[in-house]
């Protein structure tokens, strides 16, 4: 159910390129309006100057790592919600996510449905929550 | 001499097979023997003295008895009767004197020379009272002093001589002792020689090979039947187990540090593959979901395999990942029953279009087991696809669990597969090792299975026949309630 009013907003941070060429004009072409970084520091940069409603990060980077980048999101906006995506899906770094608040957690390699399906979960309970508020 | 210690004599069932025993009951006779001979020895000398000083008498009975014939031939001769008065002092001398030496001459000259002698003393002695009261003598009493003087003599002679010889054999029965100790002595020396080299040195060098041996990491047992209950028996069987242990300890070493190893080395790749296998499946996903009405089916195909084969791909690199996990599990009580049925449930399809029969013997009062569910799955789903994979056409699973021990519960799973080759058996807990086709399996499934059971503090043991199926037996540790992390306890009487 899509909204007349503005579009959700997501942020994607990934420093495979691929996954960013392929997500963003798939998640743009269901409505979404995207921005992608493959370099944390911009992205970094970037949440500083707005906020976000969804946020897509790995958490392997160069640089700043995503554990950091997402707990500086939680700090500026809590309402964001943030999905992490990971080639290294271990029971530590899964625990680590979901205490800094993640709202979901998504093992390499995915497919281009099952981030719709998380993204829309994550968009579901946005709307709750302002409803709620 | 040897220097034995007066030793306690060897009691105790069983100990007279020991080396100590051995060793004690030799020196314990040899002390009884060299007591013995020293005796006899003492005995011989105390005789020989006591025989030196009875001759010397009977040298003296002797010479008395020829003072008797001197002063009986100056009276035949002369006619003066003094002479038979001195004749008369010896031959009372002559009386005492035999008849202390009574015993002594019957023992030396036969029973009754003592009676005989003393007879004839007194018949001599009649004579010459009887010429010293008439103060002559006549022809035919002379002729008898003559003949019973002549006597007397012929049995003091005899007895001096035969008393020398007596005391010469005496001397060389004497000398002999020594002889026979000497000849003893060599023998107990040669039989404890030969017992301490025997048995001692000898396996003593055998063993100071085999350490050696050992230490080059040949942990063979020591050759041979040692099946006595001596020291050095039950040193070597005790040696030959701390071998097996070794060994058996050194290999579980080997085999955890393998995979130790290419456990890190393997997360690394997995970890770097997983980036390049995401943008394949990302690229190829792409192209179904936008491009799908602008492809041909042959097109379409290709791409399906693309994503089908980077999906492999993907199993391949988290079954590597399930490998190299190096976090510790939590484990709690868990119904093995429970377990087993879960996993079950999940290749439930599988084991029916296979035509196979699975079969579950587990009793309802099974000690609960300390484990971790979602790893306890994954251990039984990899034994029961690879019992699948066995089993070629017709067979059956059975899975039996039964209490091995205090501390260990002990799963079976009996597949009536194709069995596993002898020199396969040793490597199938081994990373990559695959006795499977090409593209059939990673070769992970079983080094999975055997870090998870290490994990659970458990072991995996294996047992397989060609032609008649495989047994993998998973040990794995009973649930005890101080031991569950998450404060479950543990009840024996099932609870279904």
């Amino acid at each position: 159910m899509e909204t007349t009013e503005r579009k959700t907003t997501i942020l994607l941070l990934d420093d495979e390129p691929i996954v960013c060429k392929r997500l963003k004009p798939y998640l743009e072409k269901n409505g979404y309006e995207v921005e992608t970084f493959t370099d944390s520091s911009k992205a970094m940069g970037r949440i500083e100057e707005r906020d976000f409603d969804i946020v897509i990060t790995d958490l392997k980077m160069e640089g700043i790592d995503g554990m950091t980048f997402l707990t500086r999101v939680k700090e500026k906006s809590p309402s964001t919600q943030v999905i992490v995506i990971t080639g290294f899906a271990t029971m530590e770094t899964a625990k680590q996510s979901f205490q800094k608040g993640v709202f979901d957690f998504v093992a390499k390699p995915f497919k281009l449905s099952e981030i719709h399906e998380i993204v829309r979960r994550a968009e579901k309970k946005l709307r709750q929550e302002a409803a709620s508020m | 001499m040897q220097n034995f210690c007066a030793g306690s004599s060897v009691t105790g069932d069983g100990m007279a097979r020991t080396i100590r025993a051995k060793i004690l009951a030799i020196t314990v006779v040899s002390l009884l023997f060299t007591c013995m001979v020293s005796l006899i020895y003492v005995w011989q000398i105390m005789n020989l003295s006591r025989m030196l000083f009875n001759a010397q008498r009977f040298e003296d009975l002797l010479n008395d008895i020829l003072e008797v014939r001197r002063y009986e031939k100056n009276f035949l001769l002369y006619g003066d009767p003094k002479n038979l008065t001195e004749s008369l002092v010896y031959l009372k001398d002559t009386r005492i004197t035999i008849k202390t030496l009574a015993k002594d001459i019957d023992r030396v000259m036969g029973k009754g020379t003592y009676v005989k002698f003393a007879n004839l003393l007194e018949k001599y002695s009649f004579i010459v009272d009887n010429s010293l009261k008439n103060k002559s003598i006549t022809s035919e009493d002379a002729e008898k002093l003559r003949t019973y003087g002549k006597k007397l003599v012929d049995i003091a002679n005899s007895l001096v001589s035969r008393k020398r010889k007596l005391i010469r054999k005496t001397f060389g029965h004497t000398a002999a002792v020594p002889f026979v100790f000497l000849g003893v002595f060599v023998i107990v020396a040669t039989l404890m020689v030969q017992l301490v080299f025997q048995r001692l040195l000898k396996p003593l060098k055998v063993i100071e090979d085999t350490i050696e041996r050992v230490g080059r990491g040949d942990f063979s047992p020591i050759p041979g039947e040692w099946s006595e209950e001596d020291e050095i028996s039950r040193l070597i069987r005790a040696f030959n187990s701390m071998a097996h242990e070794l060994q058996v300890n050194q290999e579980a070493l080997i085999q955890s540090r393998k995979i130790a190893a290419i456990g890190t080395f393997t997360a690394g790749i997995a970890h770097e593959l997983n980036n390049p296998l995401n943008n394949i499946c990302l690229c190829a996903d792409t192209l179904i979901e936008e491009y799908a009405d602008e492809l041909s089916p042959e097109v379409r195909e290709l791409v399906f395999d693309i994503i089908q084969q980077a999906e492999r791909a993907a199993d391949i690199v988290k079954n590597l990942l399930d490998f190299s996990r190096t976090d510790r599990l939590v484990l709690s009580c868990l119904d093995l029953r429970e377990v087993i049925q879960k996993t079950y449930r999940l290749v439930k399809n599988q084991i029916m279009l296979a035509g196979i029969r699975f079969e579950m013997d587990i009793p309802d009062d099974l000690p609960k087991v300390l484990g971790h569910f979602r790893s306890l799955q994954q251990i039984f789903l990899n034994l029961f696809l690879n019992a699948i994979q066995a089993i070629e056409s017709h067979g059956s699973i059975t899975v039996r669990a039964v209490e091995d021990s205090n501390e260990f519960i002990r799963v079976d799973v009996i597949d009536t597969g194709k069995g596993i080759k002898p020199e396969d058996l040793k490597h199938i807990f081994t990373p990559f090792y695959t006795t499977k086709g090409v593209g059939r399996g990673t070769g992970l499934g079983l080094s999975v299975t055997y870090s998870l059971v290490k994990k659970h503090g458990g072991h995996i043991e294996v047992e397989s026949e060609i032609g008649r199926g495989s047994k993998f037996s998973v040990y794995l540790r009973r649930c005890k309630p101080e031991l569950c992390e998450n404060g479950e306890r543990s009840v024996n009487s099932g609870s279904g």
